[in-house]
């Protein structure tokens, strides 16, 4: 049967304004893959991006504080290989085999671990932070939308590194203005001095650059990683929307999550609590049918960005946050700057203590 | 974007081959004195209205409002096209800059969205409507239907594709119902591959314009209604129960000038509070309630000379984000932000009856065909 020459143009004018995060799901499905030299790279659940890899030394930028990674060497030829872990816990710790490797601090960047170590066959790596496999509270703290104030986001990252609690920061994006590579680079030469990791999604100041930037930047658009237990899922909806297949990966993340804490992170509000405003999904159907999935998978909390402010509400049953503080144009007459939250999470009893930290 | 909507708004309403064959006649039947009479003084014209009219004012036209009304010779329409941009401008300008610096404030928000929709669609609407006039040239032979009927009515078919939801097919059906200056339009909406249900009932007072019990002019009404819908997403596990309140108007744009005559605009702006019923535990309504913005607009044109055999096109926006378009995937900071993109119409092909279609663009792609059916005493058909 012929195909009408409309069909094309009018198929791709549908499909992107139906599935505008396509692109980025077929890219998750490539985060932490590499070959060279014989030798092949896979970051389980492709929780890191390959920055580099030349078949001796590795390079990961890591969206998780644990990893796993699997080395496929040829048969016979044993290597030694150095990998670089940047975005890593300080004192984390890579099991190779029977070896329990200490990290090596990389030059003046605080959150960076190298490792070296020979293999004689392939192998599982296993990275852990230091802590991740205690029971027990712990802190973790809250921050999107720097956007165009980036060139002052050290400012919170300083008073972050005051607190020895934090484990790590989760982010929903906003980071910088476009998400073009020369912003994201800046970006990430800024957080050369936090002490911690810092794991985000994208938000809509990301989508304006192709989608490889991040992708080979930061790797994953969809994240989930445990910490002692307690689940976060952090959620691409750049476009105010999520995609179908990131749906069926959250049914998975919930699921797995249903007798643990589980915290999910997204940029766009699914529904603003300033309705008028719009500043949520594009879909009203849609967000409330991401909220029902939450609700019944007994979500602890849904931290949200996108509006440059503080509000703390319920949406399905779900306690809801939203925390657009990174320093991004303020909303006016709301009583609240630039901050990020703190918040302390029990693995066995859920949200202990969500708390505003103003910088301003 | 730009080109699409043009190439659709002109296939969509026949303005292009019409305009031509409008020309065609007016050289060979000199009976056509009424359309002469009518046309922009052609003293004045540097074009006469046709493709290459059209074509020559579409991208002028989009800077400067009335360039195309001015083509054709048009200065009344021309000089309050542009005033209209200026308006149009002038107002999404202040608006988007308020909300822009203000963070989009929960304080000033609900009183600037309006502003800046209102804005933009005086802009968009201006440009439409000149393009119209630059193609035509006015078309006095098309008119609103010159009487309302009591009892009008369609049933149809709406296909949806949402990749959200399972749903694809609809049965849909929709009545008005009016008595004088009051119309009371129940309507529906059930799945045909899914557990998914809408009801509505909307009543609308017409406080202006043309009614079973009063002439009009033209097709011109301002009304005053309020809603109440409830959609039930069963396999989804909620539903969402939604009053609204919404003005809603439409303006005749012979009214502004020779040029547009023909066409018209239609706008509506409102708000509704969704009441989301969740299917989970320490869910209560009474915390999932959430404002919505109504507004709408459009530009449209009529076919027919408003007696048996009539009907209307119209090309919208709608901003609102419940339906089942929803609303556009944009990227960049208005994501999330506009509603969709439409165009719906109907033409009676007898005095009772007639089909209706639309067709709309947002999260999702929508496209029905209803078949139409409205009541006409003798008299008024």
């Amino acid at each position: 049967m012929r195909v009408p020459s409309c069909f094309w143009p009018t198929a791709l004018l549908l499909s992107s304004c139906i599935l505008p995060a396509a692109e980025r799901v077929e890219l998750d499905r490539k985060v932490g893959r590499a070959e060279a030299d014989g030798v092949s790279v896979a970051v389980a659940d492709g929780l890191a991006a390959v920055r580099a890899f030349d078949g001796e030394r590795l390079e990961l930028w890591a969206q998780a504080p644990d990893l796993r990674v699997q080395l496929t060497l040829p048969a016979g030829e044993p290597r030694t290989l150095t990998m670089a872990v940047h975005n890593c816990t300080p004192g984390s710790t890579l099991q190779v085999a029977d070896e329990l490797l200490e990290s090596v601090p990389v030059d003046g960047k605080v959150a960076s671990c190298s490792f070296m170590f020979t293999l004689s066959g392939s192998s599982e790596l296993a990275l852990r932070a230091p802590g991740s496999g205690q029971d027990g509270p712990f802190v973790f703290a809250v921050l999107s939308d720097v956007q165009s104030a980036v060139g002052s986001v050290h400012e919170i990252f300083e008073r972050m590194n005051q607190d020895p609690e934090l484990q790590f920061v989760v982010s929903t994006g906003d980071l910088v203005d476009t998400g073009v590579r020369k912003e994201l680079t800046r970006f990430q030469r800024e957080l050369e001095p936090l002490a911690i990791p810092f794991f985000s999604t994208v938000g809509n100041h990301e989508m304006g650059a192709p989608p490889e930037v991040w992708h080979q930047l930061f790797g994953p658009f969809n994240v989930h990683f445990q910490f002692r237990g307690v689940g976060f899922s952090l959620v691409d909806s750049g476009n105010g929307t999520i995609d179908p297949h990131v749906y069926d990966r959250l049914d998975g993340w919930l699921g797995s999550q249903r007798s643990a804490p589980h915290m999910v992170l997204t940029h766009v509000p699914p529904l603003d609590p300033v309705g008028l405003r719009g500043g949520g999904f594009r879909s009203r159907k849609e967000a409330a049918k991401l909220l029902q999935k939450l609700a019944a998978g007994r979500v602890d909390a849904l931290f949200l960005g996108h509006i440059h402010s503080y509000y703390a509400f319920s949406a399905a049953g779900v306690p809801s946050y939203i925390s657009g503080g990174g320093g991004a144009i303020p909303e006016t007459l709301d009583g609240i700057a630039r901050h990020y939250l703190r918040v302390r999470v029990d693995p066995s009893r859920g949200i202990r203590e969500v708390a505003v930290v103003r910088i301003d | 974007m730009r080109g699409w909507w043009l190439g659709a708004f002109l296939i969509a309403t026949g303005t292009w081959p019409s305009a031509a064959r409008a020309q065609q006649v007016h050289l060979e039947t000199p009976q056509l004195a009424l359309a002469e009479e009518h046309q922009p003084g052609h003293d004045d014209a540097w074009l006469r209205p046709g493709t290459l009219a059209a074509a020559a004012s579409v991208v002028p036209s989009f800077f400067l409002h009335g360039s195309g009304a001015f083509l054709v010779g048009d200065r009344k329409a021309a000089r309050r096209l542009a005033i209209s941009e200026g308006a149009g401008l002038a107002v999404l300008v202040a608006a988007g800059t308020l909300i822009y610096i203000t963070g989009s404030s929960r304080r000033l928000v609900g009183s600037l969205a309006p502003l800046a929709i209102g804005g933009f669609s005086f802009f968009m609407i201006g440009w439409l409507a000149d393009v119209y006039a630059a193609s035509t040239g006015g078309r006095p032979e098309a008119t609103a239907p010159n009487f309302v009927p009591r009892l009008e009515g369609e049933l149809g078919y709406l296909y949806v594709y949402d990749p959200q939801f399972r749903y694809r097919s609809f049965l849909v059906g929709q009545a008005d119902l009016r008595a004088g200056a009051f119309r009371a339009s129940p309507s529906f909406a059930t799945a045909l591959d899914d557990d998914n249900q809408r009801v509505a009932l909307e009543l609308a007072f017409r406080g202006w314009g043309r009614s079973p019990s009063r002439v009009g002019t033209d097709g011109s009404f301002a009304e005053l209604a309020t809603g109440l819908r409830y959609h039930r997403f069963g396999n989804d596990g909620f539903a969402v129960t939604t009053p609204e309140w919404h003005i809603d108007g439409r303006l005749d744009l012979a009214r502004v000038g020779p040029s547009l005559a023909g066409s018209f605009v239609q706008g509506q702006l409102g708000a509704a509070l969704e009441l989301y019923d969740f299917d989970a535990p320490g869910s209560r309504i009474s915390d999932n309630a959430f404002g919505l913005l109504l507004a709408r607009f459009g530009f449209g044109v009529y076919f027919g000379d408003g007696g048996r055999r009539s009907g209307e096109a119209q090309l919208y926006y709608d901003h609102r984000h419940d339906d089942f378009a929803a609303g556009l995937g944009t990227a960049g900071i208005a994501a999330g932000i506009l509603g969709h993109v439409g165009m719906r119409g109907h033409y009676y092909v007898t005095r009772n009856w007639g089909v209706s279609g639309l067709t709309e663009l947002g999260s999702a792609f929508v496209a029905g065909l209803s078949l139409r059916y409205r009541h006409t005493p003798r008299e008024q058909g």
